[in-house]
């Protein structure tokens, strides 16, 4: 060989084709990814599971003490009774939020804020979210209980780098049915605060108990703290109602830490949902370009 | 409950599955653009969470490899570029693993490639190690089929003096 094109080649491949294979850190992949995918679309999920687990902490509360003509929290979309505490208030304000449609939105705070949009009927299982990124728009939709999850071409003009290989417009269809939006959240993670799901729930209070008080404004404050083996969160939270006694607004602030990469991570999040238009009308159209998700 | 302890679902099934395949196809790649194993572990560790945030959508991609490679490209292009920001020295080449068992001629070509700029280390490599064309490589690098004649030109010249200079010197 004479040339440096020619010689580099060889070179290059013998710089690391001596190197031993390795065992890929799936484990601490998939928890890593997991947390990102967490931070990414779910402050979101954050703010809904704390939602949830309010509802899910005060709806024990009812069922131990039940109101006359009421035994515990039930989804009858029953009017908001006159609650006795901050915990009765918050659970009467969720039934009330129950099995009704609503358009939502959901802003994260910080320079990577997203901001998501959409509308769920909890009736008919319909609904869609998306959140504009850089490269795509990305968009889940519910159609009666059919989840079709896809990328929409952005507005503004593509990053340099981005683009190329993107398929706009094509959805994948998700075997099997579903009462509410994932939002690429895992699927335990409920994007309905007014989902009807006792199970859900009582789910998020075994896993987060949060405590329940009253602001001197009248809005509602919550707090809990969850922890995994390399990580820990705490939650804070604001609920506002509207005329109605149903769920305005969930204004969230948090910190967490974490040593998954083998030091000390920390970081703070913020987020608030607001929900609102209750009992919109909520009709989707099924995409075209569909492919089945394996 | 923690992650750790939670089932697999189907997509989790299949992410694992790729990264099994994955890991042994890019590391080595990520090794020639960091110069040592630490940090390409690191790197492509770092490229494939973001591989599963997207994991829904990316997995009915046609060549999901082609997607990660070009993560893996630029999410070092970008660190190099957010070091050298960070940094008070000007031109910081990326820091050389111990040579270990390579033998003389690869010791002194990971050091004349690492001496080079991100992006042109990373036409080299995409070019020559991963044997892409020149349109493949602007493809993985968002960049002109100009850009990467250009660029490998530059780098290829800059090995070649390099590797002129008596402290280089190859075997022939």
């Amino acid at each position: 060989m004479n040339t440096l094109d020619e010689q580099l080649a060889h070179r290059l491949h013998d710089i690391v084709d001596g190197e031993p294979d390795s065992v890929p850190p799936t484990g601490a992949l998939l928890e890593r990814g997991r947390r990102a995918r967490r931070r990414r679309t779910t402050t979101m999920v954050s703010a809904t599971c704390a939602l949830l687990a309010l509802g899910a902490a005060t709806a024990a509360t009812v069922a131990t003490m039940p109101t006359p003509g009421r035994s515990g929290v039930t989804a009858e979309g029953t009017p908001p009774a006159r609650p006795a505490s901050p915990a009765m208030e918050l659970v009467s304000a969720v039934t009330a939020s129950e099995n009704i449609s609503y358009r939502m939105r959901l802003t994260n705070s910080g320079p990577d804020g997203l901001r998501y949009e959409g509308a769920f009927d909890p009736t008919t299982a319909t609904g869609y979210v998306r959140v504009a990124l850089d490269d795509s728009i990305m968009t889940e939709l519910l159609i009666a209980g059919t989840r079709y999850e896809g990328g929409e071409r952005p507005h503004g003009p593509l990053p340099s780098d981005k683009g190329p290989g993107e398929t706009y417009g094509r959805y994948g269809q998700h075997p099997g049915t579903y009462d509410r939006l994932s939002l690429y959240a895992d699927g335990s993670n409920v994007l309905g605060a007014a989902a009807p799901d006792p199970a859900a729930l009582f789910a998020a209070l075994k896993s987060a108990n949060a405590t329940i008080t009253e602001n001197p404004d009248g809005t509602l404050h919550f707090e809990y703290a969850t922890s995994a083996e390399k990580g820990s969160t705490t939650t804070r939270g604001d609920v506002t109602l509207d005329g109605d006694g149903r769920i305005a607004k969930v204004a969230i602030t948090g910190t967490w830490q974490t040593t998954a990469k083998g030091r000390l991570d920390k970081g703070t999040f913020a987020s608030t949902l607001e929900l609102f238009d209750y009992g919109v009308e909520v009709k989707v159209n099924r995409p075209t370009d569909v492919v089945m998700v394996r | 409950m923690t992650d750790q302890t939670k089932p697999l679902s189907t997509a989790d099934e299949s992410y694992v599955a790729f990264v099994e395949v994955a890991w042994q196809r890019h590391i080595r790649l990520a090794m020639l653009l960091t110069g040592d194993r630490w940090r390409a572990e690191e790197l492509l560790q770092d490229s494939l969470v973001k591989v599963y945030e997207r994991w829904r959508r990316l997995s009915r991609l046609d060549d999901l490899h082609a997607y990660l490679r070009r993560a893996l490209v630029n999410n070092h292009t970008s660190n190099w570029r957010r070091r050298r920001r960070e940094s008070l020295v000007a031109d910081v080449p990326d820091r050389v693993a111990p040579a270990g068992d390579l033998g003389p001629d690869a010791v002194v070509v990971r050091r004349a490639l690492m001496s080079l700029p991100a992006k042109q280390r990373a036409v080299v490599v995409l070019r020559h190690y991963e044997d892409l064309t020149e349109r493949e490589v602007a493809r993985v690098l968002g960049c002109s089929v100009g850009t990467v004649k250009s660029q490998n030109a530059r780098a290829l010249d800059k090995l070649r003096h390099l590797l002129d200079e008596p402290s280089y010197t190859l075997s022939r």
